[in-house]
């Protein structure tokens, strides 16, 4: 325990279609509420996947970073820890991987706050609807996550687990298609599920589950689970499959559609603004999607004081 | 404190080798300049495009990690994280990915299927970014051994940009000199100071994000590289990584001449920037560089990897010494700069 979340908050506003405009939206509103300046951003991870125009390079995180007005010319304006950011990509999963690799900063030293963004938008960024735009299963959004060396040493994220399905399915495969695209290759993704995907999801993070609370010690009463969304019921179902009362386990319905990468955040802001977070003692974050991987960590809120 | 060390390093060069001239003769503007003497690349290493034998970001990686693999204590059932790190995730003729991450592809592969598992994209940045982040997991005890890894079907650029570019000026000329190939490094604790990484600090001025974007073409299929060299190298440009890493040393009370570095491996732009930056080094730093280990003349341009082919290469060659001390700065889109001191003393290629 000790990393903790000192704020966040989220981007849905569809008029925006850009994946770095609402990782940055949301970013900027993130820093506002914690009252934390951009010279006190030591590391920057965007758990993004989807790009904008497809972009390869540079980061992503690179030009949020810009958007956010972080450690932008170190010879102008030198800081006593001038701002790094990288992307982080792992499906729905990055996110806890970001947390994981945030936390390792701060526990080491190299960092006193963190924030991890998120965006995920189609790479036509709306100029176009385009044939493939349709069936594109992602929410245009973007999300941010202000982390700090927690305080309270019971409070903060506990251990990261991560679970990939045995076999070499992978559920799900989202990709240019070089080959095919033409000129249009910054206007084009394909992204194919299988059918049962989120069946087996259910599956698989229902199993991660159990897997976490038996090896981490940790009594599911009194646990809320924040759930990713590749489906508006994927919190019930994960509910349901491991036998526990619906109310303990909630995702993002503040969006259209899945929030992706992002998807976490929004649950986690929609827990906060209800009150859920306060009527339980820890929370269970379960991440599911990348290929039939899932990612589960608990979180214990600092004390309310 | 925990410290982490490089246990074993693997690097893949494709055999096909394209000379400069070559690829210079398939353009349909021939540049005014000679591109060999102003670059100082006489060829690179380009990926297998034959059906039976083709290769992609994700064969050379593979590759790459296999070699790496080979040499170290470790098997890949052994490894706690695998960090792909690759800016082209090209596999097969027909996709580059985007999910689910090459790293999960890649560990499927190895048989690491119990390894925690990510991507990381930080353009030319991309390894030494992946080491930080190794070493920081390992420094909190989230792990105990990983992998970092990269393959790179880089020259994608290049075949858009022997197509488009019209004219001198064209923002996909820097598009000319990559090279394909892969590299691989797997990192654990250090009990020997001897062996060691002694620092790895990197930063990110965003500023400077536009000035090199890779994304696909809107005039042909295909992937490109659109950059604004004279923005992107300019001097203040330049003088970020020693006000950087002189900054850095400076609260550490220490100077450059205190690190009795070996060798400085630059990130593999070209022979002039490399003999440019160590300039701004020396000016900076009141110090003569050391050594700078190069293979561009002869890999390009390699992106993520360049500063582990050159370290693969030289160990390979037994150009270095075991136990000499070196320094890695990246320059990478972002923009990215920092520097890696490390004692290598364990790697054997």
């Amino acid at each position: 325990m000790g990393t903790t979340i000192k704020a966040t908050a989220v981007s849905a506003d569809p008029a925006l279609n850009s994946s770095i405009r609402h990782a940055s939206t949301a970013a900027t509103r993130c820093l506002e509420r914690a009252g934390i300046s951009t010279d006190q951003v030591d590391l920057l991870i965007n758990a993004g996947v989807y790009r904008d125009r497809n972009m390869a390079e540079p980061a992503m995180a690179a030009l949020i970073q810009k958007e956010v007005g972080i450690n932008l010319d170190y010879i102008e304006h030198p800081t006593p820890t001038p701002g790094f950011s990288f992307d982080l990509m792992n499906g729905a999963c990055g996110m806890l991987n970001a947390v994981q690799v945030a936390d390792a900063y701060l526990r080491s030293g190299n960092a006193e706050y963190a924030l991890v963004v998120s965006g995920d938008a189609h790479p036509g960024n709306g100029s176009a609807r385009d044939k493939d735009t349709h069936q594109f299963p992602y929410a245009a959004s973007g999300a941010a996550m202000l982390l700090q060396r927690g305080l309270d040493t019971e409070a903060g994220f506990g251990r990261v687990r991560v679970r990939v399905s045995a076999g070499a399915r992978r559920g799900v495969e989202g990709y240019l298609p070089v080959s095919t695209m033409g000129t249009e290759g910054r206007r084009r993704i394909t992204v194919q599920q299988d059918d049962d995907y989120v069946d087996q999801l259910v599956a698989l993070a229902a199993e991660a589950v159990r897997e976490y609370v038996q090896v981490e010690n940790v009594d599911l009463t009194g646990t809320l689970l924040v759930t990713s969304r590749p489906t508006p019921d994927f919190a019930i179902q994960l509910a349901q499959r491991l036998g526990v009362p619906e109310e303990s386990a909630l995702t993002a319905t503040g969006v259209e559609g899945d929030p992706h990468s992002s998807a976490l955040t929004f649950a986690y802001e929609e827990a906060v603004a209800s009150g859920q977070v306060r009527a339980h003692e820890q929370l269970l974050f379960v991440a599911a999607g990348a290929g039939m991987t899932t990612a589960c960590a608990l979180y214990r809120p600092e004390p309310q004081s | 404190m925990t410290h982490t060390r490089f246990e074993s390093i693997g690097a893949y060069l494709p055999s096909t080798v394209v000379p400069t001239r070559d690829l210079v003769a398939r353009m349909k503007h021939t540049p005014p300049f000679d591109l060999e003497t102003v670059t100082g690349i006489r060829r690179r290493h380009v990926h297998d495009t034959t059906s039976e034998s083709y290769e992609d970001s994700f064969t050379m990686a593979l590759r790459a990690a296999g070699e790496c693999l080979g040499r170290s204590r470790y098997a890949a059932a052994d490894l706690d994280v695998i960090i792909s790190t690759s800016i082209t995730r090209f596999r097969g003729p027909d996709r580059f990915y985007f999910e689910p991450s090459f790293a999960l592809m890649l560990a499927d592969e190895l048989g690491a299927r119990s390894a925690i598992h990510f991507d990381v994209s930080n353009a030319c940045a991309g390894m030494i970014t992946g080491v930080q982040i190794l070493d920081r997991l390992i420094k909190a005890g989230v792990v105990r051994n990983g992998m970092v890894v990269s393959g790179e079907q880089i020259t994608a650029i290049a075949e858009t940009a022997v197509r488009e570019i019209t004219d001198p000026y064209d923002p996909q000329f820097a598009s000319l000199t990559v090279g394909d190939s892969a590299a691989a490094a797997i990192l654990d604790e250090s009990t020997d100071e001897n062996d060691r990484i002694h620092y790895v600090e990197l930063m990110t001025c965003a500023e400077y994000s536009h000035l090199c974007i890779g994304m696909p073409s809107d005039a042909n299929q295909g992937i490109a590289l659109y950059t604004d060299n004279q923005q992107m190298h300019k001097e203040d440009r330049l003088r970020l990584w020693p006000s950087f890493q002189g900054d850095l040393l400076a609260k550490m009370g220490r100077t450059f001449a205190d690190e009795q570095f070996d060798y400085v491996i630059h990130h593999q732009v070209g022979t002039r920037f490399i003999a440019k930056i160590n300039r701004f080094g020396e000016a900076a730093f009141g110090s003569p560089m050391p050594e700078s280990p190069a293979v561009v003349s002869d890999t390009g341009n390699t992106s993520s990897t360049s500063h582990f082919v050159v370290l693969h290469e030289y160990l390979k060659a037994g150009r270095v010494r075991p136990g000499a001390k070196f320094l890695l700065v990246p320059a990478a889109s972002g923009v990215v700069t920092g520097c890696l001191s490390a004692t290598v003393s364990s790697l054997e290629v």
